[in-house]
């Protein structure tokens, strides 16, 4: 019995002993990651590659802010900075669709600080600034060229994401290191923040690298010293700094490293194509790439969601089978109106927007060669629902992405260029710090005129600032400065006095019995109109912050940190 | 393991060995006594004994009950046998002793963890359900067969799809994350994912340790509960025969409770009033022939056939015991076509046996194999890539055929696509499906988005899992002395799984269609071991002071790993006829990518545990338990590793004072005690990815630098924000309980209220903003559940009959107590279209309730009208308004269990219903208007509801409470009656047990919900509880089986 009694004691006691081995049993390194001090170690190597993540932070708050979320189906940064003017209709299939975007187009008492489009559009531009700050915060001046220029490539993106927040918010908080987990911070000045952008662009530029020609299309899509000083003269103008920008943006032009590509290759610009053309300023860049993920904020679902053409029976043979999945960008009848009567036939006119009967009938459809008139009477085209919600008969044709856009084995999924800034742009900026400055003629009225020249419009006599704006309302349609300008300008309170009021459908009388052919009417009867509508003055001049941002960072009277929300706003 | 158990297996043992030695050198001297032992039901007792007590003169019955004995006539003697009272009787030759059932339930004994215990010397909350209780159901999930049995389990059915385990919570729902929310599942002492591998046939009993006392000895991973298993040994046979049976079972599965959707006349009516179009001018669009009616359920659901057979082998003896079971399962869904079933082959083999009679050595193997075919189910996109959405079949139109039988009648861009003349460059790879006549599918004229004919999405897609699992233990026990044994234990798991889609493209409309193939394929491989060392001692000192130890330790690791790969393209394959539908047969055309791919995953844990128990005079018993866990670097830092879970416990049994038994008869109280406890547990299943910790993504970031050249530059950035005093979620739970039995055991009743604080949740949280890091980890919250638990039971016997009735109902109050608001006030979780309805974490309301409008009634417009937030009535309400409108978790729940049996024919009848939850259904989407809805609304526009002109697009209305629904059920989960063959008549046909019976399986829903099953209502996510997105619905099933033992 002694023996069993030992012999179970010694074998429990050998069993508690082997089992109960040293505790580095449970070391298990994490796979895939490096630890934060060994990655930012001050090399080269480290600048490049945390430089890179920025331009990648730039590509996602360009196109799709924060976030992909089914109810900002159309990318953010679009639909802020597009929907507010009067020169679109939002469109997409019903006023109860997509309301997210036709909200914020029909001044809809719904818009407020709520909207997933302004949540995803701050969030993602202070994404982005994380992104700059992690290169500027880790590296430093004077170690090497490279990392000199890394830092200066990341300050000029860091501005450029404040840019647009002190453009759509006034007031954004300056973020210009690292913040902590526990940070609360304030409301900027905006005059003060304006100043700081401005001389952020000014000393980076110094350090960045020519384009060297305007040929060298890698130079569109990495930051240049023109590139930055180009995006300083626009704050400067932005900022009401007319003089500074009429020197920065002379700068620019000097420069010979841009130019306006020919009035027959406008259509080309934002498509795949017009990639890196001399034209293009800075540009995010995308190119066929199969391997990366469709809504991590690279290969974009972006333009394809900006045109509403999806109640047609059939579609060009140029432009991608369906087209607008998720979101709207009609022309507005006061667009077409003014612009048709600037230009008739330009070929930016026709390169931007497009008649139902050009639609139907200028274009070959499945390879046909028929006359436009046989076009017209073709049962197989034309509008396949009743009505065309939000479209008074003419279509946004400057962003209908193209089959020669599209990565390989994707029918959305493009890769043509998310275009920040081009040359059209400059010289208009340059025109209006001239105007802006009483000039009459000379290098800005030169300037407005190679614009109007190029784009096959009729020249202006003099400079005014009248000529600028309708210049750069044509030029830069549904670019997104529309809205920002008219607030810039003071004539928002103006022109989208009624906007949202009515939103008109067109339908098609067409009846290939009676020879009726192809056309749109616009019925008013059947137009959908808001009781509340329009740009309210002292309110809409800004977006709100939006509404989780003011949860977590509510304004401390005592303390004063928090932030406060813009005028008018809850 | 108690004294009085091992004091019973040796009497046994003893009485065993004796009889056998008695046998062989009977004296002489007297005549043989010849005599019968039967039960109450005269029916044969085999291998009872028959003793001269004091001596080793005995014998035991043979199988038809008789014995002989050389004794004196008169001689006293004992017959005993296991699960019968033992009775004293004189000896008389011819005598028929009749032994009476031992329904004296003190010496039952329930399992708890690393150990058993009497019933009652329990000091915690533990539910037992016993084999008879699960047995002969349709399903062939373990958890499933829990439903309704005891107090405080809820069991939910999130999907109704064949191969689909349902889930088990425990005393509610203490946590905010998606996953970990059910208990920890140990069966025969090995830990495992699931328990849907079990068929309830092959378990012995089921216990769910409730309250945090009985928990605590599996400290960190014990915060939801446990439930410990234990397969069916041999051991009930043991002195008896060993038997095999074989076990058939068929079941004819028809749809269950069906959605009520809008007619063809109410959904024209409701259009036309909304404005969306007429009938005329549908008829006039060519939307509609002017007669078509489709009843889609009944186009996508068809009646279905499964079958399970069971052939198993057991037995056992003084040295050991052997249980082997082999069972298959074949079951086909409700789905029309074959895309979705459920196959299962499982090999149980069970023994032990005594080497030495202080040395035993036992093994527990289970082996699985499965195939599994589903369809997509919860989402509100009907063009899911995985095969029929369900949502489909609920919301496309009713005016819409199901095929085409003339081209003519589809519409414009359908017919294109079919024709492959219009636009050639994009139909060429569009597939437009057909149904075995050769006729098209159709799809809605009226509903682009989401009207997809629900068939196409069933033949598009293939998707079907399959693998392999292997779990055991193998142990050996030691007893070196008297009531110490020494348990060494290794347990395993070895799982191997293959998936794999085909998804074919396909053209509906614009809007519904996909241009490419995919072919997809994931391998993954798992195993796990955990090896635990733990003592047992038992001894009583004094006759009063009965005392318990356990110490012990386990170390468990745990590897998975797993392969994957998609292949997507217009024309990826070098052919497309069945055996062509591999990635292997990839032509260098398609986009590959690595999904399901993922880095080999360790995890590691090491644990001490111990108890100690003492009971005095059966009357008062104390216990403790402790654990210390420590989990490796993946779930907490170096500093906050290990976890220290300490309970403590006490009985009263009043029943056995001496004030009870000298003034109280047995036979009006039989037992009465007083039970309270006291512990902390983790939760572990919340913990991974490392957390706590901040590191760089390494070249998780791409840019492109060159225009035209597509190769990728990688960049870097750190993962999020670090947390390293990221610490252990803890539960704490006191539980007050009371256990009593009356009137001779006939009247059984139970209760528990417990209240369970869970801490230090951990939460994901945003910094503001202008931080630029999305989330970080944080302890951050708190989550109270309390309740009451009861179970009433009655069992009587009148002549032939016997009866029991068995029930039990539980409540559950479940609130967030406490949250950070640093993430804000509170965090959204599921969400259905543009519905400002959603559901919320939010301090003071259950988990994840759902915030929406309060709806208040019909203005005299025919407007909605709502409370507002000062509880004004308006008819205009902003987003300031949205308050609590319901809750998804069920606040009560009961079963009720009917069992009759009278010479050879059982009834049972069982059913089960939970309430005090709410549901939305997801199905009308303002932004598409025309999609076909549950006919409620239509039939109460203009009464109790707004008038459809006033609801059809209003965002409003169908976020208030107008749009959730009572879930409040009530299920007949089965009726089943069976026949056992007498005896007398089986033994004829050389059978020992002939059982045939016949059943309807969850045959009657009692609900108002007009959606689909209550009981499915769910996004299939933990936050989405109470927003149905169109679940796989259950079925109701015929069931017919016959029970043979030889």
């Amino acid at each position: 019995m002694k023996k069993i009694i030992i012999l179970g004691i010694s074998f429990g006691a050998a069993l508690f002993t082997l089992a109960s081995c040293s505790q580095s049993l449970l070391e298990i390194p994490q796979k895939g990651v490096v630890a934060y001090e060994a990655f930012y170690d001050g090399s080269e190597a480290s600048a490049e590659s945390a430089t890179l993540s920025a331009y990648a932070a730039g590509i996602k708050a360009h196109n799709l802010g924060a976030a992909f979320s089914p109810h900002t189906i159309a990318p953010s940064y679009y639909v802020l900075t597009n929907a507010p003017s009067d020169d679109i209709y939002y469109g997409s299939g019903s006023p109860g669709d997509h309301v997210f975007g036709l909200e914020i187009n029909e001044y809809r008492p719904s818009f407020g600080s709520n909207s997933d489009i302004i949540a995803n559009d701050y969030k993602g531009f202070y994404q982005f600034i994380y992104a700059c700050n992690l290169v500027i915060d880790n590296f430093e001046y004077g170690k090497s060229a490279q990392i000199d220029k890394n830092i200066s490539e990341a300050r000029v993106l860091r501005a450029l994401a404040h840019l647009h927040l002190a453009t759509y918010w006034g007031t954004p908080p300056l973020v210009d290191h690292i913040l902590g987990g526990d940070a609360r911070p304030a409301n900027s000045d905006h005059a003060e923040l304006m100043k700081w952008i401005v001389k952020e662009f000014d000393e980076s530029a110094a350090y960045l690298p020519s384009r060297g020609s305007k040929d060298n299309k890698n130079g569109a899509i990495r930051l240049t010293k023109e590139a930055a000083y180009a995006l300083e003269g626009k704050a400067q103008v932005q900022a009401g700094d007319y003089a500074g920008a009429k020197t920065t943006l002379k700068k620019v032009i000097d420069s010979k490293m841009f130019d306006l590509v020919p009035g027959s290759e406008m259509r080309n610009i934002f498509h795949r194509a017009g990639d890196g053309s001399p034209e293009k300023v800075f540009e995010f860049n995308y190119v066929n790439n199969v391997n990366l993920s469709a809504f991590g904020g690279f290969r974009h679902f972006q333009r394809n969601a900006s045109c509403w053409w999806r109640d047609l029976k059939a579609l060009p043979d140029q432009v991608i089978s369906v087209i607008g999945w998720g979101g709207g960008g009609n022309p507005s009848e006061s667009f077409v109106k003014a612009i048709t009567e600037n230009e008739q036939d330009s070929d930016r006119r026709k390169a931007w927007i497009i008649s139902y009967e050009e639609l139907l009938g200028d274009f070959s459809y499945g390879g046909d060669t028929k006359s436009k008139e046989e076009r017209l009477m073709d049962p197989d085209r034309g509008l396949s629902a009743k009505s065309y919600y939000g479209n008074c008969g003419w279509f946004t044709y400057k962003f209908a992405p193209y089959k020669s856009d599209l990565i390989t084995n994707s029918s959305t999924d493009t890769d043509n260029n998310t275009v920040v800034m081009r040359y059209a742009e400059v010289l208009l900026l340059y025109a209006e710090a001239c105007a802006q400055t009483g000039e009459t003629s000379g290098a800005g009225l030169e300037a407005l005129n190679k614009v109007a020249t190029r784009a096959g419009a009729p020249t202006y006599a003099a400079l005014s600032l009248a000529n600028v704006k309708q210049e750069k309302r044509f030029e830069l349609y549904m670019e997104g400065y529309r809205f920002p300008d008219l607030v810039r300008w003071n004539d928002a309170a103006t022109v989208l006095k009624e906007q949202g009021k009515c939103v008109p459908s067109f339908t098609d009388p067409f009846d290939a019995a009676k020879g009726i052919p192809h056309s749109a009417v616009i019925d008013y009867s059947s137009a959908y109109y808001n009781s509340t509508y329009g740009f309210k003055v002292g309110k809409n001049e800004l977006m709100p912050f939006p509404f989780g941002e003011l949860q977590l960072n509510a304004y401390n009277e005592e303390t004063g940190e928090g932030l406060q929300q813009n005028p008018g706003w809850e | 393991m108690t004294k009085q158990l091992f004091a019973k297996a040796a009497t046994i043992v003893m009485i065993f060995a004796a009889s056998l030695l008695g046998m062989s050198s009977a004296l002489a001297q007297n005549a043989p006594i010849r005599g019968t032992v039967v039960d109450s039901g005269n029916q044969p007792v085999i291998g009872a004994a028959v003793m001269v007590p004091g001596t080793t003169n005995g014998a035991t019955t043979n199988i038809d009950g008789k014995f002989e004995l050389r004794v004196a006539p008169g001689t006293t003697l004992e017959v005993s046998c296991i699960g019968y009272q033992t009775k004293r009787v004189a000896a008389a030759n011819g005598m028929t002793v009749v032994l009476e059932d031992d329904t004296e339930l003190l010496e039952e004994t329930v399992v708890i963890g690393y150990g058993v215990q009497r019933k009652s010397d329990l000091t915690g909350s533990v539910a037992s359900v016993r084999q008879a209780e699960l047995m002969d159901r349709s399903t062939t999930d373990a958890a499933a067969a829990l439903q309704g049995k005891a107090a405080g389990v809820q069991i939910f059915n999130a999907s109704g799809a064949p191969g689909e385990g349902a889930s088990i919570r425990v005393r509610g729902v203490s946590s905010n994350g998606n996953s970990g929310l059910g208990p920890l599942l140990i069966v025969d002492g090995l830990k495992v994912d699931n328990i849907q591998y079990l068929d309830p046939s092959m378990i012995e009993s089921m216990e769910v340790l409730k309250d945090a006392a009985s928990a605590a000895i599996y400290g960190a991973q014990a915060g939801n509960g446990v439930v410990l298993i234990t397969t069916k040994s041999g051991a009930a046979s043991k002195g008896k025969d060993g038997n095999i049976f074989y076990n058939y079972k068929m079941n004819l599965s028809i749809l269950g409770k069906k959605a009520e959707v809008m007619n063809a006349d109410q959904y024209i009516d409701w259009n036309e009033q909304a404005g969306n179009f007429t009938r005329q001018s549908a008829i006039d669009n060519g939307w509609w022939d002017g007669k078509t009616v489709t009843d889609w359920a009944s186009v996508l659901f068809g009646p279905s056939v499964s079958h399970n057979h069971t052939l198993g082998a057991q037995g056992g003896n003084d040295r050991g015991n052997y249980f082997v079971s082999l069972s298959y399962a074949d079951q086909d869904g409700m789905v029309v076509g074959n895309k979705d079933y459920y196959k299962r082959f499982t090999a149980q083999v069970n023994a032990d046996y005594k080497i030495k009679s202080w040395f035993q050595v036992g093994t527990n193997t289970s082996i699985e194999r499965y195939t599994r075919g589903s369809v997509s189910e919860h989402s509100e996109y009907s063009n899911g890539d995985n095969g029929t959405s369900l949502l489909g079949a609920l919301i496309i139109d009713p005016l819409t055929p199901v095929y085409y039988t003339s081209m003519d009648q589809m519409a414009y861009d359908l017919r294109a696509a079919a024709e492959g003349t219009k636009r050639p460059s994009e139909t060429t790879y569009y597939k437009v499906y057909k149904n075995e006549d050769g006729y098209y599918y159709a799809t809605s004229r009226f509903q682009e988005g989401d009207g997809g004919n629900p068939l196409v999405f069933r033949d598009r897609a293939n998707s079907k899992s399959e693998g392999w699992n292997i779990r055991g233990t193998v142990f050996a026990n030691l007893t070196p002395i008297k009531g110490l044994v020494i348990t060494s234990r290794l347990g395993y798991r070895i799982a191997q799984s293959y998936s794999s889609n085909f998804v074919e493209p396909y053209f509906l409309n614009p809007k519904l269609y996909a241009d490419n193939y995919k072919v997809s394929a994931t391998s993954s491989q798992n195993y796990y071991y955990q090896w635990e060392n733990f003592a047992n001692y038992n001894v009583t000192l004094g006759r009063k002071h009965a005392i318990g130890a356990m110490v012990g330790m386990s170390y468990t690791y745990q590897d998975r790993r797993a392969v994957g790969v998609q292949l997507e393209g217009k024309d990826p394959l070098k052919g497309y006829a069945e055996n062509f539908r591999y990635i292997s047969q990839d032509n260098g055309s398609g986009t590959k990518t690595f999904t399901g791919t993922s880095d080999p995953n360790q995890n590691t844990q090491i644990s001490y545990f111990g108890r100690l128990s003492y009971t005095y005079d059966n009357r008062y018993s104390i216990q403790t338990n402790f654990r210390a866990d420590a989990f490796d670097s993946s779930k907490l830092s170096l500093k906050n590793r290990w976890g220290f879970f300490p309970s403590v416990s006490a009985g009263w049994t009043i029943s056995n004072e001496n004030f009870i038994k000298d003034n109280v008869s047995k036979d009006v109280l039989s037992f009465l005690k007083l039970r309270a406890s006291w512990g902390q547990n983790g939760n572990i299943a919340v913990l991974s990815g490392y957390p706590y910790s901040t590191t760089i993504d390494y070249n998780s970031k791409q840019y492109q630098w060159d225009i035209a050249d597509p190769s990728i530059t990688n960049g870097s950035a750190p993962s999020g924000l670090a947390n390293p005093d990221l610490k252990w979620e803890t539960s704490e739970q006191l539980d007050l309980g009371i256990d009593a039995r009356f009137l001779n055991n006939r009247l059984t009743f139970g209760m528990d209220w417990y209240n369970k604080d869970t801490k230090d949740l951990l939460m994901s949280v945003n910094p503001v903003y202008e931080v630029g890091i999305s989330s970080t980890t944080i302890n951050a919250g708190s989550i109270n559940n309390r309740g009451l638990e009861f179970e009433l039971g009655w069992q009587d016997t009148v002549g032939d009959f016997h009866y029991s009735i068995n029930a039990n109902f539980s409540t559950l109050s479940n609130k967030v107590t406490y949250m950070n608001k640093s993430g804000g006030e509170r965090i959204k979780g599921a969400e259905f279209s543009n519905l400002k309805m959603k559901t919320y974490f939010e301090e003071g309301y259950p988990v994840w309730y759902i915030r929406g409008f309060e709806y208040a009634g019909v203005g005299d417009a025919g407007q909605p009208l709502y409370y507002d937030k000062n509880g004004e009535i308006t008819d205009s309400v902003s987003d300031d308004d949205l308050k609590f409108v319901g809750s998804g978790i069920p606040t009560y729940n009961y079963g009720i269990t009917l069992r009759a049996d009278w010479k050879g024919l059982d009834l049972t009848i069982f059913g089960t219903g939970a309430g005090g939850n709410v549901i939305m259904p997801c199905v009308y989407r303002t932004e598409h208007p025309k999609i076909n809805s549950l006919a409620y609304f239509y039939e109460n526009a203009g009464k109790t509801l707004p008038t459809i002109k006033n609801m059809y697009d209003n965002v409003s209305f169908w976020s208030s409470s107008a749009n959730l629904f009572k879930g409040d059920y009530f299920k007949i989960k089965q009726i089943q009656l069976g026949y056992s063959l007498p005896k007398n008549i089986a033994k004829k046909i050389l059978l020992s047990n002939l059982r045939v019976y016949v059943s309807l399986d969850d045959f009657f829903t009692f609900t108002k919900y007009p959606g689909f099953d209550p009981e499915t209502a769910s996004t299939g996510s933990h936050n989405g509880m109470g927003l149905d997105k169109g679940s796989y619905p259950n079925s109701r099933k015929l069931l017919l089986g016959v029970n043979i033992t030889f």
